[in-house]
């Protein structure tokens, strides 16, 4: 046995040398990475940023190097910029010789991000169903949650912390009908009351056929979406944007992106190279001419601009992530592992072990 | 006679520092043997590694045979252990002690331990940590009798003892050794309390044993001798002399050589007035390791 | 020999125990108090909301006091081993230093086990009554790392104690610290789902440690 402790503490102190030495280099030099902020202008046809420059010195460009003043930079994303033009009264009365309106540019703006952080978490399968056509303006929480067990939806209500017997057959029977075979396979949405209206939520069920879930008027509003075939969904997000014309955005298996557009529940693929929600990051900054799409992953940046009508992509940039060089500037130093426990990408505490190059 | 203990070959350092080499010793069945020697000559060291707590640099050390590094526990059974200051679970009163140690030796003479208690007239429940430094003697060496070991290992048994605590405990330890025929190993840094109890000794000087033998033969033998001598006298036959010395024109050696033979050389060598004094323990021990 | 030996263990720690039954079982009674305060004054669907939008565990209040009370236990248990090196008069028992360490360090473990139990009993049934058992089990669930912690602390608090030397023991803190510090990394409900039966594997060897200190105890290792 003493063997084995001494063995035991010697490997203890291995773990903590592998895990802190490049945590402390990394701590020690870490530097701010500022990426400017990039948006797609289809006036200029061409990405523009603004942030600082080679130099350090702040400014507005575009990717041909053109440099632009405040004032033009508002013009030529006049839809990101629709306040400040209104402001200024310089909101255009045509945008791409399209006539527009500020209200139909502002219910059009919306911003969508995904992180693997985000994906990558520890979830509570538990959900609350809002009303979603309560009559009112403002949505309020509801007082029960929803689970979805291997036989049955169950609303479970907060106050006695009982099933609510009654209204979980009329939403299991609603299901049953529209042919969802329990138990679900994920579900999204967002439970939250701080929202413009509510889609309720998007359900795969066992067979990974996928549900549109909402309540109206205290009754169950389930629509069964059919799938082109081939396509196994994996991660959902119900968008609840203001212009409502998409019900979500989804991925497929083979790290498709794509967008569920809600009057005719038609999957149009987005134009973007494949996307990983468990591992890369997406924005999404759109208006109703097109969307800037970014996806961040540990080896590049990669900007899209798509076309919000069709989802083709417009054009693409690449910025590729600076090199993890600690490893040759240490190698001498540290040990050829590196184990880790916390990792930006995920909420997961778990020993994360890498080779060092 | 059988050896209960056998150590052979002993080296330890501390870090750099020699404590002994090549040490050699063995205590027969039935004796009580004193380790003494000047402070850091080692009797600590050779306490700790007669215990098992302390490995020797080199060397081994043999109790009932087996090596005390790989002694199979149950010999521990048979081996009764007096920590230096009695040291006992201060966290126990005496019933609790007794209690508690009772359940690992089958052979337990709880009255031998009662008996000593009740000399003590401390409530059954008192804390040992309430306790004097002579009543927790009392406890230590109560647990060591009703534990009724073939070897007894006494660090310093009279550490903190008051005359009367001293004495009490050698003359129980004595009468309980030579009527059980016990082995004891002990050290004591109050020679006149060793000379009481013991029936051989070890004496130690710095990396080395001056002698072993039983202490009657050491007091028969061994013999100060005194006398006169002018300025500027220096022995110079020093054979088998210990540890000669001038004050005053007052001459003093000591020698394990018969008493007429030492009378005669040292007459020969200009001592006058020479004359042999007979020893205790305490200045046959000075007499061979010196003062200083 | 089981029993008296517990019974030792028993006498030094038994009203350390009791103090950290009494204060882990009243921070937990607090703890929950105050959720039923809040249930009864803004209803249990604020509380839900809060669970599922903010990962809010209600019980953080508690998370270091497993790793205090391990910490207490080991020394309330070991340091009068190691006054005036009473510990030898321990391995001085006809038993195997082996079985002696271990069955020292479980009986730690099996006391610090029951006043973590009685403290999670409570928040089991109290908690029980208001929130559903998903939420009850996610929040439970994350509290066994702090227990789990709680149990690895006092192992190195016996390792840490029993070690001979200052040198090693300074190397021994610095050891316990980092280790301890990785039950501590994030405080989401399930974070460490699938990290806690190496963890649980990891603090089962750790009490092995002290068997180390035992042996360089024995072989009078020095500064």
């Amino acid at each position: 046995m003493v063997k084995f402790s001494k063995l035991f503490f010697y490997l203890t102190v291995a773990l903590i040398f592998i895990w802190q030495l490049p945590w402390c280099y990394s701590f020690f030099t870490a530097k701010a990475s500022q990426k400017p902020f990039t948006l797609y202008s289809c006036v200029v046809d061409d990405f523009v940023m603004s942030g600082k420059d080679n130099t350090g010195k702040f400014c507005k460009t575009d990717l041909h190097g053109n440099l632009y003043t405040d004032h033009q930079f508002d013009s030529i994303l006049p839809c990101f910029y629709s306040r400040q033009l209104l402001a200024d009264d310089r909101f255009p009365e045509t945008i791409k010789e399209i006539p527009v309106t500020y209200r139909e540019v502002q219910s059009s703006l919306f911003t969508f991000r995904s992180t693997p952080y985000g994906i990558n978490a520890p979830k509570l399968s538990i959900f609350p169903l809002l009303e979603s056509m309560s009559g009112r303006v403002d949505l309020k929480m509801p007082d029960d949650v929803f689970r979805i067990t291997n036989k049955a939806i169950e609303f479970v209500d907060a106050e006695t912390n009982s099933v609510n017997i009654d209204k979980s057959a009329m939403f299991t029977d609603m299901l049953d009908t529209k042919g969802f075979r329990f138990p679900a396979s994920y579900i999204a949405g967002n439970p939250t009351s701080k929202k413009e209206y509510d889609e309720g939520y998007l359900i795969l069920d066992n067979d990974g056929k996928l549900f549109h879930l909402k309540q109206t008027k205290g009754r169950p509003y389930v629509r069964h979406i059919p799938l082109p075939d081939g396509i196994v969904l994996k991660y959902l997000y119900v968008t609840e944007f203001r212009d409502k014309n998409l019900i979500g955005l989804v991925t497929d298996t083979n790290n498709n992106f794509y967008a569920l557009k809600s009057k005719s529940c038609e999957l149009a693929r987005i134009d973007i190279k494949g996307f990983d929600p468990e591992t890369s990051a997406i924005t999404i900054i759109g208006n109703m001419f097109d969307w800037t799409v970014r996806v961040t992953s540990a080896s590049d940046d990669i900007y899209y601009a798509i076309d919000a009508t069709d989802f083709s992509c417009i054009t693409t940039y690449n910025v590729p992530s600076p090199d993890d060089s600690f490893a040759d500037v240490l190698s001498a130093l540290i040990p050829p592992v590196k184990i880790h426990f916390n990792d930006g990408n995920s909420k997961y505490v778990f020993p994360r072990i890498r080779l060092l190059q | 006679m059988e050896n209960i203990i056998e150590c052979r070959n002993l080296t330890h350092y501390y870090g750099k520092r020699k404590i002994y080499e090549d040490l050699s010793f063995s205590v027969p069945k039935g004796r009580i043997l004193g380790l003494l020697g000047k402070n850091g000559t080692g009797k600590t060291t050779t306490i700790n590694i007669l215990s098992g707590y302390l490995q020797p640099h080199s060397g081994e050390c043999l109790i009932f045979g087996e090596n005390i590094t790989k002694m199979h526990p149950e010999t521990r059974r048979e081996i009764g252990l007096l920590i230096e200051g009695h040291v006992q679970y201060q966290f126990m009163n005496i019933e609790q002690i007794e209690k508690f140690y009772s359940a690992f030796y089958p052979k337990w003479k709880r009255e031998a331990y009662y008996e000593l208690m009740r000399r003590l007239q401390v409530a059954p429940g008192q804390s040992i940590s309430r306790m004097s430094c002579g009543q927790r003697s009392q406890v230590a060496l109560g647990l060591i009798l009703a534990q009724d070991p073939e070897l007894l290992v006494l660090d310093d048994f009279s550490l903190g003892l008051d005359p009367g605590y001293r004495r009490l405990f050698v003359d129980y330890l004595s009468e309980y050794a030579h009527s059980e025929n016990k082995t004891i190993f002990l050290t004591s840094h109050i020679i006149q309390d060793m000379e009481r109890l013991i029936d051989e000794c070890i004496i130690m000087d710095y990396g080395r044993i001056l002698t072993q033998q039983p202490v009657n033969d050491l007091l028969n033998n061994f013999r100060r001798y005194e006398g006169r001598v002018a300025d500027g006298f220096s022995l110079s036959d020093k054979t088998d002399m210990y540890n000669p010395s001038i004050y005053k024109g007052e001459f003093e050696v000591y020698s394990f050589l018969p008493e007429k033979d030492v009378l005669a050389n040292l007459d020969s060598q200009g001592v006058r007035e020479c004359y042999s004094v007979n020893l205790g323990l305490e200045d046959a021990f000075i007499g061979l390791t010196g003062k200083y | 020999m089981l029993r008296i030996l517990f019974l030792k263990e028993y006498i030094k720690t038994r009203w350390f125990i009791l103090a950290a039954a009494l204060t882990l079982s009243g921070f937990s009674l607090y703890m929950m108090m105050n959720l039923y305060r809040i249930v009864n004054l803004k209803g249990a669907m604020h509380i839900w909301e809060v669970i599922l939008q903010k990962d809010a565990l209600f019980i953080d209040l508690i998370q270091w006091l497993p790793v205090i009370f391990g910490i207490l236990l080991g020394l309330f248990q070991y340091v009068p081993e190691m006054h005036r090196k009473c510990l030898k008069l321990t391995l001085h028992l006809p038993v195997s230093y082996t079985k002696l360490g271990m069955l020292m360090v479980g009986y730690g473990v099996a006391a610090l086990t029951g006043v973590f139990l009685l403290s999670f009993i409570i928040l089991w049934t109290m908690m029980s009554r208001v929130l559903m058992p998903e939420m009850v089990s996610n929040i439970l669930s994350h509290s066994l790392v702090w227990y789990l912690a709680g149990i690895l602390s006092y192992l190195f608090t016996a390792w840490i104690t029993i070690e001979p030397t200052w040198k090693r023991r300074l190397i021994n803190i610095i050891v316990s610290v980092f280790m301890l510090k990785i039950f501590f990394i994030s405080n989401v409900a399930g974070s460490y789902y699938a990290f806690m039966p190496i963890l649980a594997l990891y603090t089962i060897a750790a009490s092995t440690l002290s068997i180390l200190s035992i042996s360089r105890f024995k072989t009078g290792v020095q500064d």
